[in-house]
């Protein structure tokens, strides 16, 4: 049976009726791993054979982790030379909580040094290449895992996001990447790097799949203080009813966004309204002054985080941080020193308090947000090193909802006259994913999100 | 921000030291450039009138979360597992630089 393309919902059903094995599935993605990672480097560590193959919901379905996070046993170093050599002692609870329902680790993930970055450029193991364009970056920080799921090494990947980290990528890949509610799913054994931002996704060829992931990692963790004791719903049974909903489009997301892009969104918005949604024009803060307050405050919170990097317990001496950690290190000592502190640090968290309260108040008018994902398609390998802080920039339409903690979810709209996958967002209130989820399955029922991956993987054949 | 304040090789090299980087000569006048770049972009959240706006330090505006006591932590690693990963050990203590 021919299994590319298949959404993990699908494998586990054609495993479920025994048409196919466990077994065959865990080798047929080891071995599509294997064969496409010299081309595209995705893939840090990856082994040479999967032995554990266990039961449970994932009936031993691998999944690539971004190598943020820890895995006992497995070497997992965020892409730098300084933890090279590190080997975890515990696994992170979105790994654990994984294996627990029966999946297994396919291998670690490249991704931006630290995820600082938007393009997988910063990795001290070269760039990721994107498999719409070889010569054009996936997008970052999770660019490694937004590869293996656009080209097939994978159905789902897990990836972190602080700020557009899932849904960049995921946009830039052309295809699914679903950031939760800051607190719907545990940090814990994450290597932190904005402590009130940080916050794992996933990436996915379907909602569907992106649903069943988000309920099995989602939930209380007694081991990270900030996850929210507010209950998992079974999202996977909540997409299957369609509702009808009240969609807000910001007109500040879409000045200096790329024509296609708009365009493609404009269209998206014809075919919601054709089902019945009502699309309702609102307006927020200038993602401008958003870039300001995240970069302020995710340096701060970098500095800090990062002086845990001593090479006395683990790791190598900070004499092995790249240019991008040892900038964002130093911005954030600026604006937490004396003198400056009420300046840029104190002044950012204010200014923070302000968008979270413009999504509420747009919140009371809209039911969700619909914007662009990014301003711009893949952009070449090289093109970053022109921007002093290339991936606030390429953010700057994340960062708001990220500052305020709220859910978003990127999913395919078309292609721009490059043949590059467009993107758009949509943008929940805090712990309704099963809202953001419902709006996007809708969408990708209706248009099969325009047989992207179809087009794409005639390129990657078995 | 007064008038003019620019990021210059002092207070590069007083954050350098604050953070505990070692910088490389060659690689400051690039880093003051970048630094400077991005500094002088984020001035704009001055436009914004904060008089009497309260912080937010957190989007969930936890408060008083704890471990339960008594609570099975799971945690907890043994010797082996706390001392694998470092080079400068000496017995079950780790080797550091002397502070004092």
């Amino acid at each position: 049976m021919k299994l590319i393309g298949k959404t993990l919902t699908e494998l586990l059903s054609l495993i479920e009726k025994k048409q196919i094995s466990e077994e065959e599935t865990t080798n047929y993605f080891l071995k599509r791993a294997l064969k496409y990672n010299r081309k595209l480097n995705v893939f840090i560590i990856l082994p040479n054979k999967i032995k554990y193959l266990q039961k449970g919901v994932l009936k031993g379905i691998p999944i690539p982790f971004k190598d943020n996070f820890l895995t006992k046993g497995i070497s997992t170093s965020a892409s730098s030379n300084l933890l090279k050599d590190f080997i975890p002692p515990y696994n992170s609870t979105v790994v654990q909580r994984l294996l627990d329902n029966g999946s297994s680790i396919l291998g670690k993930t490249n991704m931006d040094a630290w995820a600082h970055g938007s393009s997988t450029e910063t990795s001290d193991f070269g760039p990721t290449r994107n498999p719409w364009d070889t010569t054009r970056s996936p997008g970052g920080s999770s660019g490694g895992s937004a590869a293996a799921v656009s080209a097939y090494l994978s159905p789902v990947a897990i990836g972190s996001e602080t700020a557009g980290s899932v849904r960049q990528p995921a946009s830039w890949s052309g295809i699914v990447g679903l950031k939760p509610t800051y607190g719907r799913v545990s940090r814990y054994g994450v290597i932190a790097m904005g402590s009130s931002l940080d916050c794992p996704g996933v990436l996915a060829l379907s909602v569907k799949d992106s649903a069943l992931i988000l309920s099995l990692i989602a939930g209380k963790d007694k081991y990270d203080a900030t996850t929210s004791d507010i209950s998992v719903p079974n999202y996977q049974d909540l997409i299957n009813k369609p509702k009808k909903y009240k969609i807000g489009i910001p007109e500040e997301y879409l000045k200096d966004t790329e024509k296609d892009i708009k365009n493609n969104i404009l269209d998206a918005v014809k075919i919601y309204e054709k089902m019945g949604h009502k699309i309702i024009k609102i307006r927020l803060m200038s993602p401008k002054y958003s870039v300001s307050v995240y970069t302020i405050i995710q340096r701060a919170e970098v500095s800090s985080n990062l002086s845990r990097y001593d090479g006395l317990r683990y790791g190598k001496t900070r004499d092995f941080f790249g240019e991008e950690a040892k900038k964002r290190i130093m911005l954030g000592t600026f604006t937490l020193s004396q003198g400056y502190v009420d300046e840029y640090y104190k002044k950012a968290q204010k200014v923070r308090t302000l968008i979270i309260e413009g999504f509420n108040k747009a919140f009371k008018e809209v039911d969700l947000i619909l914007a662009p994902s990014t301003p711009n398609t893949a952009m070449k390998l090289g093109e970053s090193s022109k921007y002093s802080f290339f991936g606030e920039l390429m953010d700057r339409l994340n960062e708001p909802s990220s500052v305020a903690g709220l859910p978003g979810i990127s999913i395919p709209s078309g292609l721009d006259k490059k043949e590059l996958p467009t993107s758009m967002q949509i943008i929940g209130r805090s712990f309704e994913e099963e809202s953001i989820l419902n709006l996007a399955y809708q969408f990708e029922q209706e248009t099969n999100f325009f047989n992207l991956y179809e087009t794409l993987l005639k390129n990657y054949p078995d | 921000m007064k008038k003019g304040f620019k990021l210059d090789k002092n207070i590069i090299a007083y954050l350098a030291s604050l953070s505990n980087l070692t910088l490389n000569p060659k690689e400051i006048p690039s880093l003051i450039k970048k630094l400077e770049e991005t500094r002088e972009f984020i001035e704009n959240i001055n436009q914004i009138n904060t008089k009497k706006v309260k912080p937010t330090e957190h989007p969930g505006n936890l408060k008083n979360v704890t471990f339960n006591d008594g609570d099975k932590d799971e945690r907890k690693l043994n010797e082996e597992q706390t001392f694998k990963n470092t080079k400068n050990k000496k017995g079950d203590y780790f080797i550091t630089k002397k502070i004092l």
